[in-house]
């Protein structure tokens, strides 16, 4: 079963590290249910992401998932407006892994 | 009852209102009276202020009793501008102001106190005074990442137990369009680069001194492990890009950047504050500090875009 979370719920400007860990935990909550095959992340109306944010989120799931599993597992949706800053910031833990 | 006398003509940097706070033992049952004389030529800045006021609230917080004096006030000017930038209502202080109340855009924030609820509020205020067409958009966009990490750098990582959004501080901004330079002060009163970046289980600093410790806080990647230790490295970048001024003063060590880095002993400030002077007049460019790559500058118009439907 296929799960959404919809980040504009939690806010319109998504800029700590305290809400990108809050959202990463329930995130992982999902991940690790055996009923779900897969999570989006849907970034619909939100007006801004800092790269911190996204790194609390998204770059810290890269230090524990392989990269087969997380593309797999995990979508993204709406991103248009944040796509620069997602991409940045996951090649950026990519390369520390490297 | 203690004394402190804070003579603005004795005050030559951040690190001498450390120091006036040091030459006093203080304890919770403590009761002081501060004066204050603004006395003297020189113009008083509002980071100036703000240190007083983050350095203040931090012994009300611990139980020392404080009443305030105001020996000075022969220059009215000055008193307004104190009064303007809010010094005296943070400390509840009574100032009768006679004088209109002009909006702040583009000119300077009043000295804010923030923690996780409203940070993002003071952040966005601060930003607003620098979109100005003297600033080139690169080194805006720079400004806009370096600014957000050290606040969040603040709320992260000042508080005690390594909990994000813990920390609290206070920030203001002021642009001088005729020296063309922007003043910006973000302080706290926390526990210290020292034991935020050596106290951490995941850390790999833990041998690090106080100078080594605040020294490292500048480098890239470093960090106690929660981040990628790119806003401080960051904006220590846009500074000798800039060919402005840095500071970061933490407990006992003063770092700073400019042409040089330099790290000395200091007068103790229990946290830490990071003061920049940026020089407007002066572009910096993203891709010089962030790389190729780099998805600053895109993601600044991007969010530059979005208050403008916003409004």
């Amino acid at each position: 079963m296929e799960e959404q979370i919809k980040l504009l719920t939690y806010n319109d400007t998504l800029a700590t590290r305290k809400q990108g860990l809050d959202i990463r935990l329930k995130l992982l909550k999902k991940l690790n249910d055996p009923n779900c095959s897969s999570v989006v992340l849907d970034f619909e109306g939100v007006a801004l992401v800092t790269h911190g944010f996204i790194d609390e989120l998204v770059g810290k799931l890269v230090e524990d998932y392989n990269s087969i599993t997380l593309r797999a597992e995990l979508r993204f949706k709406n991103i248009d407006k944040h796509r620069s800053v997602i991409n940045y910031v996951i090649e950026d833990r990519w390369k520390n892994i490297d | 009852m203690k004394r402190i006398a804070i003579d603005f003509r004795n005050i030559q940097s951040h690190a001498d209102i450390a120091a006036v706070f040091n030459s006093i033992e203080l304890s919770s049952s403590s009761k002081i009276l501060i004066t204050f004389d603004f006395g003297g030529h020189e113009k008083i800045y509002s980071d100036y202020l703000l240190l007083l006021v983050s350095i203040i609230k931090h012994f009300e917080q611990k139980g020392v009793s404080i009443q305030f004096q105001l020996d000075n006030r022969d220059d009215k000017d000055k008193l307004d501008y104190i009064s303007r930038v809010d010094f005296f209502k943070n400390l509840d202080i009574g100032y009768q102001e006679d004088f209109e109340r002009y909006r702040t855009i583009g000119r300077f924030t009043e000295i804010r106190a923030f923690n996780n609820e409203n940070a993002i509020q003071l952040y966005h205020r601060m930003m607003s005074v620098l979109a100005h067409d003297e600033i080139n958009v690169e080194m805006l966009a720079v400004l806009n990442y370096c600014l957000w990490e050290v606040i969040d750098n603040t709320l992260n990582h000042s508080g005690e137990g390594f909990t994000y959004g813990n920390g609290s501080g206070y920030g203001c901004i002021q642009y001088f369009p005729t020296h063309k330079e922007i003043r910006i002060i973000i302080s706290d009163t926390g526990v210290g680069i020292h034991h935020a970046l050596t106290r951490h289980p995941n850390s790999k600093y833990k041998d690090l001194t106080e100078k080594q410790a605040v020294l490292a806080s500048v480098e890239k990647g470093v960090t106690n492990g929660e981040g990628r230790g790119f806003g401080l490295w960051a904006t220590a970048e846009l500074i000798k890009h800039n060919k402005g001024k840095m500071q970061i003063h933490s407990g006992n060590a003063l770092l700073h950047i400019s042409d040089k880095t330099e790290i000395v002993e200091a007068p103790y400030w229990p946290g830490t504050y990071t003061t920049f002077r940026l020089n407007t007049n002066i572009p910096v460019s993203e891709k010089l500090i962030f790389g190729e790559n780099s998805s600053i500058l895109e993601s600044y118009l991007d969010e530059r875009e979005e208050d403008g439907r916003a409004n």
